[in-house]
């Protein structure tokens, strides 16, 4: 009989030890607090470049017969150009035609007609326009991707020398500007980097700009596209944008709300980057510059494209070294 | 004294013989019942499990499926909206809203209180905003349009869907926990079984010595029931796990897959259309095209090829290899086969609107369509084997209760008559 008590026993002891219970975490309550969207790549760690030395001068237009460089360009058909395709009134896509639009696209078709005469609304441009990155357009002329780049590039002296490019004469005379809402600085805000002092400023990664925005004593912003500053800035994450005057023109032209302050600073010639040997070339597109600021072309496109924003302005001086 | 007094007769009765046939009943009687409860309790709780999984948990594992799809679905439409002509934009922007609204309606049935609830609910009317912003300003050929989709893209991206990952793998966690439960052996109430049912056999061999007979037909029939109750329970765990082996092998684990390849499709679209918004961007993003087009192509081939990845199913099989067919074309039509590079840095207009036309021809909808079909017929499988896991423990807890009455009524029938002898 034990036995028989003794298994029965051990069953209610196994019986007791089982079961347990699962308990559900409780929902937690959470902060009705929300971060502003940032665009990618932005970053409050910016670093700035020092001033470079502007190099403005080149090489005069040729006289006497075509050169063989010109000729093998009409031959292929199409002249190839670097533009950013994304700095609107200067060079943009415009994604529903598919056509490159504004000043520098202009200016690449004028060089393109030089060559190949003018063509009709209904033919193929004889231009291939590539899209190069701020960071690539110097080496896609060196690596012969393109014959010529204009893509918003200052004239620099470390750059021709850095990349065996070379430039063509001055086709604008760019200047640094700042950007703000007109709200805020129509109550007494900004008038110029004067005022930066303890503001949050976008501005391009790496560039002389944001040293100069340092130097003001301004929280920097450094974005790697600048058409992320304008975002930033209506989402009033920023309080001015800081850039080449022909940039901020496109974003005061894309916002009506935003000026453009009165102060520009600084000293930024833009040319049309060409491989340092390509001699012929750069002295046949500086010839067809000459010919825009004495026919009255280069101004016709200025008005076409940024006058209304950035005011008269009369054609670059073409400089010559030789 | 008096406790002391009524100890003493209660020992005095058990050392009585039909006092230990009395106690003998009552103690078979109450263990087979509480082992009955045990084991009822065991296999329905399992067969509750498993009927779960077959609706709650998987619809929410489901429904994080279809919320990355959409939302994945959201992010390439955005960019293709603003490339189409104006014809076909409204019919994209429309597909844009319907992601959205599969999302919130999605959301709104979700449990509440999980953070990224709360992060995915938050941040989807930010990026809807973002992206209708984004589009207002493309409509007026203005750049600008491009950044606040990038910003809208990247938010999505690197927030909203992350969250949306972590919901899924987390449903996936615990619909694989929920499976394996539902199809391990209820171990405590088959260990509880073999001792009753031990009990019984050394009370047989104590009665037998006890009353000079052979077999106690009663304590036998008690018993036979619950050595059945016992195997029932064995039989019912080993089928129901090997169906759980089953819905997590061929169900389970192949959607996993075929959403990773639905979504590396989804990514190939968006980067496709962001070569042609992004012009400064343009060889990185085909890079990234490239290499969500290698993703989608790696995992249907070890899907077609590899252990443990390899699809059984012909109906199945038949699709991911039309979804491969599909991948090719694809890749050829948007990065080119050596000579031509439709999406290319180099823009003419014409080339512009052949390439548009390309990148919108829906190639990605093709795949996609596919691969939906593809996941349907996984988690068709997986339902089934789901029910199979769920219906082998079908009438185990009314097994289970009636051989705990039997095992009672045995031991009635077996000891009453022995018990009556005595009076």
């Amino acid at each position: 009989m034990r036995r028989v008590v003794a298994v029965f026993a051990a069953l209610g002891a196994l019986v007791a030890g089982c079961g347990s219970g699962v308990d559900r975490p409780l929902g937690r309550d959470r902060p009705q607090t929300m971060s502003a969207p940032t665009p990618r790549g932005v970053s409050d760690q910016v670093t700035g470049t020092d001033a470079y030395q502007v190099c403005r001068d080149s090489l005069r237009p040729a006289t006497g017969p075509e050169p063989s460089r010109i000729t093998e360009i009409r031959k292929r058909g199409k002249l190839k150009v670097g533009v950013s395709q994304t700095a609107y009134l200067m060079s943009y896509l415009d994604v529903t035609t598919g056509r490159i639009r504004g000043f520098e696209a202009d200016i690449a078709r004028e060089v393109a007609a030089a060559i190949f005469g003018r063509w009709g609304p209904q033919d193929d441009e004889p231009i291939e326009f590539v899209a190069v990155s701020t960071v690539d357009r110097l080496s896609a002329v060196r690596d012969q991707q393109v014959d010529m780049v204009l893509a918003v590039a200052t004239m620099t002296c470390e750059r021709r020398r850095d990349f065996d490019v070379d430039y063509s004469t001055e086709y604008y005379s760019a200047k640094q500007g700042v950007l703000v809402r007109s709200d805020r600085s129509g109550r007494g805000g900004i008038r110029g980097y004067g005022d930066l002092a303890g503001r949050r400023v976008c501005t391009g990664q790496g560039t002389t700009t944001a040293k100069k925005v340092q130097a003001a004593r301004a929280t920097a912003v450094g974005v790697t596209d600048l058409g992320d500053c304008l975002v930033l800035l209506q989402q009033g994450q920023v309080d001015a944008v800081c850039t080449d005057d022909a940039v901020l023109a496109g974003f005061v032209r894309q916002d009506p709300t935003t000026r453009l302050v009165e102060e520009r600073v600084g000293d930024e010639p833009y040319g049309i980057v060409m491989a340092e040997y390509d001699t012929d070339l750069i002295r046949f597109v500086n010839g067809v510059l000459d010919r825009m600021r004495a026919d009255g072309t280069w101004s016709r496109l200025y008005g076409n494209w940024l006058q209304s924003v950035l005011g008269t302005a009369s054609p670059p001086r073409a400089r010559y070294r030789d | 004294m008096v406790v002391p007094l009524r100890l003493a007769v209660v020992r005095e009765r058990v050392r009585r013989t039909e006092g230990r046939l009395l106690v003998l009943l009552l103690l078979v009687v109450v263990a087979s019942a509480v082992v009955g409860a045990v084991a009822a309790t065991a296999a329905g709780h399992r067969g509750a499990l498993a009927g779960e999984s077959t609706d709650s948990a998987a619809s929410s594992v489901r429904g994080a499926q279809e919320v990355r799809r959409a939302l994945s679905d959201a992010d390439a439409t955005a960019f293709n909206a603003v490339l189409v002509d104006a014809a076909q934009a409204p019919r994209l922007r429309d597909r844009f809203r319907q992601d959205l609204a599969i999302t919130t309606n999605w959301l709104s049935g979700a449990r509440s209180d999980a953070d990224w609830v709360a992060l995915v609910s938050d941040q989807l009317p930010v990026y809807a905003g973002l992206v209708e912003t984004g589009w207002a300003y493309t409509r007026q050929g203005q750049p600008l349009g491009a950044a606040y989709l990038r910003e809208a893209s990247h938010l999505l991206r690197s927030k909203v869907l992350t969250a949306v990952d972590t919901a899924h793998a987390q449903g996936v966690d615990e619909l694989a926990e929920t499976q394996d439960a539902a199809g391990s052996a209820p171990w405590g109430a088959m260990v509880l079984s073999v001792v009753l049912l031990a009990g019984l056999v050394v009370a047989q061999v104590w009665l037998a010595r006890r009353t000079r007979r052979r077999f106690n037909v009663g304590l036998l029939l008690a018993s036979v029931a619950v050595l059945v109750g016992v195997l029932w329970l064995g039989v019912a765990a080993w089928r129901s796990g090997a169906a759980s082996a089953r819905a997590d092998r061929d169900g389970l684990a192949q959607t996993e897959w075929l959403a990773k390849a639905r979504d590396h499709g989804l990514r190939a679209d968006a980067h496709e259309a962001m070569v042609l918004v992004f012009r400064d961007e343009v060889d990185a993003q085909r890079v990234e095209l490239s290499r969500s087009l290698d993703e989608v192509d790696s995992l249907l081939y070890r899907m077609l090829n590899r252990e443990p990845m390899r699809v059984d199913s012909e109906d199945t099989r038949v699709l991911l290899a039309k979804a491969t067919a599909i991948a090719g074309q694809w890749r050829t039509a948007a990065l080119g086969d050596g000579r031509t590079r439709p999406t290319d840095a180099t823009v003419t207009a014409r080339g512009y609107v052949d390439a548009v036309y390309q990148a919108t021809d829906e190639k990605g909808l093709q795949f996609d369509r596919v691969m939906a079909d593809a996941t349907r017929q996984a988690m068709d499988r997986f339902d089934a084997a789901a029910i199979d896991a769920r219906d082998a423990w079908a009438g185990a807890a009314l097994v289970q209760w009636l051989v705990a009455l039997a095992a009672v009524g045995g031991a009635v029938v077996g000891l009453a008559p022995r018990i009556a002898e005595y009076r």
